[in-house]
């Protein structure tokens, strides 16, 4: 069977039609979400960064092709509710407000539902009047996120340009340093190519960025998923980015989560990204942070875990990290506990198939029912 | 000490000075259901080995490695019931299982093999069942070696904890001044600077005397310590609760020593336990552990650490939290904390959720009665429904 691009989004599209049946959350569209990530700035001095997400329309990209295989972020967004300017503003008025006194975050991470350079989901004057906002109130470093295709509209940095005078920084879902991984097993929906054109301009304009790169994907083992999360951070940092690395926890609604209930996915253990700091040189590891833990917006159903024993001091591990990047830490639980040789023992494990002979695999075992539902569903 | 008629029990009967002998009564009841207990799996020759969150004296951030050996339980557990929050003795020899000394060295030996490269960890902490200075836990010639273990693997800073009374033996203080050459950080349970809070709320047994005694000999002897302060002591509002953890690690610090804010968690039959059961206890939120930091000066805030809020031995029915959309957010702040004792995180944190407001409120709501009385008054109501729930099997 031939997995193309337009089977998989099928699929994401039949998966993602239980949204039409599930209870939405309590909908206000005068506030947005706010919540905080571990994280150090300046000469690494610990810090506990606002994320502000503002409830706008739905990921283009979701719309289009049933959207990545592991995100739900859009659950947050306005569906079928109307939304306008004034209620963005709003939104955007009321984390401000909440976050108060807001000289406590000179960094501050602030994006809609899905790229917050997307016109649809953000309004020219939308973009000026939050940004002229943020500027008034002296953040120093604004953070967004915004698929890369938006990042060529020189228009919308002009804006940005305008209404923010200090440093800016935007999050791309890279995931994958391979295509054929990003596409196929991620439903993303860019080449490389398109990613470095994006940094360029975005470069080009004095501003930073920074890449997520998925662990935990579908149809990978843990061994391929760990050298392909090592390839997409050395990809970024090579281009001057930083990276977070997002390990994967199970929303609803998901590619990942339909196959975890079918025992086909696992969530990675908090091994892996720990091996993945060891992997890489000292310098490099510094640019990078380990994220997903243990909260994500909107709340996962579970979260990547080791066994009983181990699961507290790992994750404070990685999240001390995140604060200090002092690799010592790291150091001191790497063999805290006996499921480590287990774990890496299976890494070991001899696998007889290819990424692309588990795809199409995986679709031609399960295509005839996801088509029959995607059928049932249209008529 | 003073009798009660349980039988004929009124209210009226329980006074603060009788109050103390009720609640190691009612202590030693709820114990007995350890007779009926799945302990936990038992190897005499391994130990439990835990890391917390905590920084070197120099403030680098450090997963400092508790080794909690496998000895007779804690001889005050089994004369009074033990403490109200504490199961610790859960991993100790209870009922028919027994522990050699050779054993305890064998566990000891186990535990540094399993820390290799030790020099990871230049700072360890030992404890046992109990009191590592108890003899009746650990003998005389176990004590000498184990500090000959660690002072031959080149650890720099050897912890332990112990009841106070112990630390008054010069001799067994010597044993291990002399058989370990470094530095000691030595823990002691303080939990309330005052004695009723500390005696019946806690059931500890010992004034604040016998505390300030033992440190002393602590100082006497060049070695440092560290208070243990509970946070979500029973009976208590949350504003009395948190105002007696500031003064209990406030006395702490003018001690000299430093402080560990354990924040409550709930372990099986224990007193805390019986009354989470029925509705008249629950765990502190984090905010109040925030709330502690926040109302310390900061030279006072630098000596405090936040324990317990996400790992203990045995491991609990629950630990302490927020409500679901801000736990993670605070039990990381204060993880950072630990880790760094940059205020900053919590200062980013202190309003970060809603659910701060409804604390704040149950923050300001002052009882009825004064805490004697509600004290005396749980008690009498507590004592013929433990009886008749675990019957007469402590005497």
């Amino acid at each position: 069977m031939t997995v193309t691009p337009a089977l998989i989004a099928q699929t994401m599209k039949t998966i993602r039609q239980e949204y039409t049946e599930t209870v939405l959350p309590k909908w206000n569209p005068r506030e947005g979400c706010i919540y905080f990530e571990e994280a150090w700035i300046g000469h690494k001095q610990p810090y506990i960064l606002p994320l502000v997400i503002l409830k706008t329309h739905t990921c283009r990209w979701l719309q289009k092709s049933g959207g990545c295989a592991m995100c739900n972020y859009q659950f947050i967004s306005a569906f079928e509710n109307r939304i306008n300017d004034e209620d963005i503003l709003s939104q955007a008025r009321w984390a401000l407000d909440r976050l108060s006194p807001i000289e406590r975050y000179p960094y501050l991470h602030l994006t809609s539902s899905g790229s917050f350079l997307d016109p649809l989901e953000i309004s020219d004057q939308v973009l000026t009047q939050t940004l002229s906002m943020l500027d008034s109130a002296g953040i120093e470093t604004f953070s967004t996120e915004s698929r890369p295709e938006f990042l060529l509209n020189i228009h919308r940095l002009d804006l940005i340009k305008r209404s923010f005078s200090r440093q800016v920084t935007f999050g791309i879902g890279l995931e994958s340093a391979s295509d054929h991984v990003r596409n196929y097993c991620l439903n993303k929906g860019f080449d490389t190519d398109s990613f470095l054109e994006a940094i360029n301009t975005v470069k080009a304009y004095g501003m930073s960025f920074h890449s997520y790169i998925l662990l935990g994907k579908p149809f990978l083992s843990p061994r391929e998923d760990i050298e392909d999360v090592l390839r997409a951070i050395r990809l970024t940092l090579e281009n001057g980015g930083i990276a977070l690395v997002m390990v994967a926890n199970l929303q609803p609604h998901t590619l990942i989560h339909w196959l975890w209930q079918r025992g086909k996915y696992e969530l990675p253990k908090l091994w892996a990204p720990l091996k993945i700091l060891e992997l890489l040189e000292p310098d490099e590891r510094e640019r990078v942070w380990i994220k997903g833990l243990d909260k994500g917006v909107p709340t996962a159903d579970m979260y990547a875990r080791n066994c009983e024993n181990c699961t507290t001091v790992i994750h404070n591990a990685l999240v001390g990290w995140n604060m200090t990047a002092d690799f010592s830490l790291i150091e001191q639980v790497r063999d805290v506990c006996d499921c480590r040789q287990e774990w890496e023992g299976h890494l070991n494990d001899k696998i007889d198939t290819t990424v692309d002979q588990r795809l199409a695999q995986f679709y031609e075992q399960e295509w005839p029912s996801i088509a029959e539902q995607f059928t049932a569903a249209r008529a | 000490m003073v009798t009660i008629q349980i039988e004929r029990l009124q209210e009226d009967d329980v006074t603060t000075e009788t109050a103390h002998s009720l609640v190691t009564r009612i202590m030693k009841t709820i114990r007995t259901q350890y007779q009926s207990a799945k302990l936990p799996e038992w190897n005499p020759t391994q130990c439990d080995i835990y890391f917390e969150d905590s920084m070197l004296p120099d403030g680098r951030p450090y997963f400092l490695p508790l080794i909690i050996l496998r000895t007779k339980p804690c001889s005050w557990l089994l004369r009074s019931g033990g403490c109200t929050t504490c199961n610790y003795q859960f991993v100790a020899a209870l009922s028919d299982r027994s522990v050699t000394d050779e054993q305890i060295i064998s566990q000891t030996k186990w535990a540094l093999e399993k820390l290799r490269p030790l020099e990871r960890y230049p700072y360890i902490h030992i404890s046992s069942a109990g009191s590592f200075l108890d003899p009746t836990e650990i003998s005389d010639q176990v004590l000498v070696r184990i500090c000959q273990l660690f002072d031959e693997a080149g650890v720099q800073i050897l912890g332990f904890e112990t009841r106070p009374e112990y630390l008054l033996n010069k001799r067994r203080l010597k044993l291990v001044r002399d058989g370990f050459s470094r530095s000691f950080a030595v823990g002691v349970g303080l939990e309330s600077v005052n004695d009723f809070i500390r005696n019946v709320c806690f059931n500890k047994g010992f004034e604040i005397d016998l505390f300030v005694k033992a440190v002393q000999a602590l100082r006497d002897h060049d070695m440092e310590f560290f208070s243990y302060v509970l946070l979500g002591k029973p009976f208590l509002t949350v504003a009395e609760d948190v105002q007696d953890a500031v003064e209990t690690i406030r006395f702490s610090l003018q001690q000299g020593g430093l402080a560990l804010l354990m924040v409550a968690n709930l372990q099986e039959y224990t007193l805390t336990h019986w009354l989470w059961e029925r509705n008249e206890y629950k765990l502190p939120k984090l905010w109040a552990a925030i709330r502690v930091l926040e109302m310390l000066e900061p030279e006072e805030r630098m000596k405090v650490a936040i324990k317990a809020i996400d790992k203990a031995v045995p491991p609990p029915k629950a630990f302490a939290a927020n409500c679901p959309n801000c736990t993670s957010i605070v039990s990381n702040a204060i993880v950072g904390w630990d880790l760094t004792g940059d205020y900053g995180l919590i200062e980013r944190v202190q309003n970060c959720c809603d659910c701060k407001k409804e604390w704040n409120v149950e923050f300001d709501s002052k009882p009825v009665l004064p805490l004697e009385n509600r004290v005396t008054e749980a008690l009498a109501r507590m004592m013929p429904e433990v009886l008749a729930r675990f019957g007469e099997t402590a005497s």
